[in-house]
């Protein structure tokens, strides 16, 4: 995902930003160890960039390891969101090993798919226009 | 995949940590993006999710036991409230209720006494309950200077959940205060409670004793007395068999009951 935007917002492990065509983009920092503190960061950061619906990708490559209280986080479970959906962006066996454990394991109460390419993810994100 | 890599070495080991319930020790996860760093950080939140797994467990466990205790301990504020309410009383009909209503109650609190003493909370052992169940009934219904004795040839294989123990714990208790009461007037005899496991579901009980017997033509659907409706009703509670009869290897009474586990 080109980083090369005016509205991204620096997190400790994510770069994050409102895309031109409305949805929502994170990008993993290389080697990330994301804590709860983290994803609530994160959370709180992606939410605040819309008060409308929205969707998200989210670009996994490069991380390094996601905390079971930091998946729990992500999973929304419990908390309210405004989120329809998240498509996240897999490269390696250690981002899919990962984004599979969140998906399988902890269960978000949203849909979520993995993509292997940001254009995929894109189209997929596009499919839940309708819902907004 | 390279096999002298020591990152096996450190997987197989956190699998053993694992194995030893020591979800807390986890692998290093390095720079390099392979198949065995996928398997590490795999490893490592499998540990993460077995810990709460049996963090959850042990709690559910503790919860378990400390419902029986209180179960146990309800039960037996309600045996306390019974004998209190008969301190001032005379009637013997009335003292008899109470202390057979007392010995039923004791009988059922018993199993979840065992159960929250145990190491275990889901079975209960056939033997160690009755062991414990005839001493309780000893002491309230036993007449003094007694000379009667319990034999117990009970299989140690023979072990149930609560819903099957507490029917058949109650049917035993029938049997023994049955047998105190009525049939041993010279005090002397000998009661024999016998249990085995037959096949993988299957058990047979048989109580005997060598006392005054039961009338001729003894049936127990035509038995008018609570302890024989009881005995009856709780057999079906069972889905079991039962016998009885006055002819035993004593001269006594015999009850046999055999039945099935549900699957």
């Amino acid at each position: 995902m080109d980083l090369n935007v005016s509205n991204c917002i620096e997190l400790r492990c994510y770069h994050t930003w409102m895309g031109k065509d409305g949805i929502v983009r994170t990008k993993v920092k290389p080697g990330s160890e994301v804590l709860l503190e983290d994803a609530i960061e994160n959370s709180n950061c992606v939410n605040g960039l819309t008060q409308d619906k929205f969707t998200l990708i989210v670009d996994a490559r490069g991380v390094k390891s996601i905390t079971k209280e930091a998946r729990e986080h992500f999973s929304v479970k419990g908390r309210s969101s405004r989120c329809l959906s998240i498509a996240i962006i897999v490269d390696s066996h250690l981002s899919r090993m990962i984004a599979n454990f969140y998906i399988g394991l902890t269960k978000p109460v949203l849909p979520v798919k993995l993509f292997n390419t940001e254009a995929n993810a894109v189209n997929w994100c596009k499919t839940w226009e309708v819902v907004k | 995949m390279n096999f002298e890599d020591n990152r096996i070495q450190e997987i197989m080991e956190l699998l053993m940590s694992y194995a030893r319930l020591d979800f807390d020790k986890k692998i290093q996860i390095d720079t390099r993006q392979d198949e065995l760093t996928a398997i590490s950080a795999g490893v490592n939140m499998l540990g993460e999710e077995l810990k709460v797994n049996s963090i959850s467990l042990k709690e559910k466990e503790r919860l378990l036991k400390e419902l029986h205790h209180r179960v146990k301990n309800n039960m037996q504020i309600i045996t306390s409230m019974l004998r209190l309410q008969t301190i001032n009383e005379t009637d013997p009909k009335i003292l008899a209720f109470v202390r057979d209503s007392k010995s039923r109650i004791e009988s059922m609190a018993l199993v979840h006494e065992m159960l929250y003493s145990s190491d275990g909370f889901e079975f209960t052992q056939l033997s160690e309950y009755i062991d414990f169940l005839q001493r309780s009934i000893f002491m309230s219904y036993a007449p003094p200077a007694h000379k009667i004795n319990v034999e117990l040839k009970v299989s140690e294989k023979c072990y149930f959940k609560i819903d099957n123990m507490i029917p058949l714990g109650l049917i035993i208790n029938e049997l023994i205060t049955n047998s105190l009461k009525h049939a041993f007037r010279d005090r002397v005899g000998t009661i024999l409670i016998q249990a085995e496991k037959i096949g993988e579901r299957g058990f047979v009980v048989v109580y005997e004793d060598d006392g005054l017997g039961l009338k001729e033509n003894f049936k127990i659907e035509d038995s008018e007395t609570l302890g024989m409706q009881l005995i009856e009703m709780l057999s079906d509670q069972l889905d079991a068999k039962i016998s009885f009869g006055s002819k035993g290897t004593r001269s006594g009474k015999k009850f046999g009951l055999r039945f099935e586990l549900r699957i």
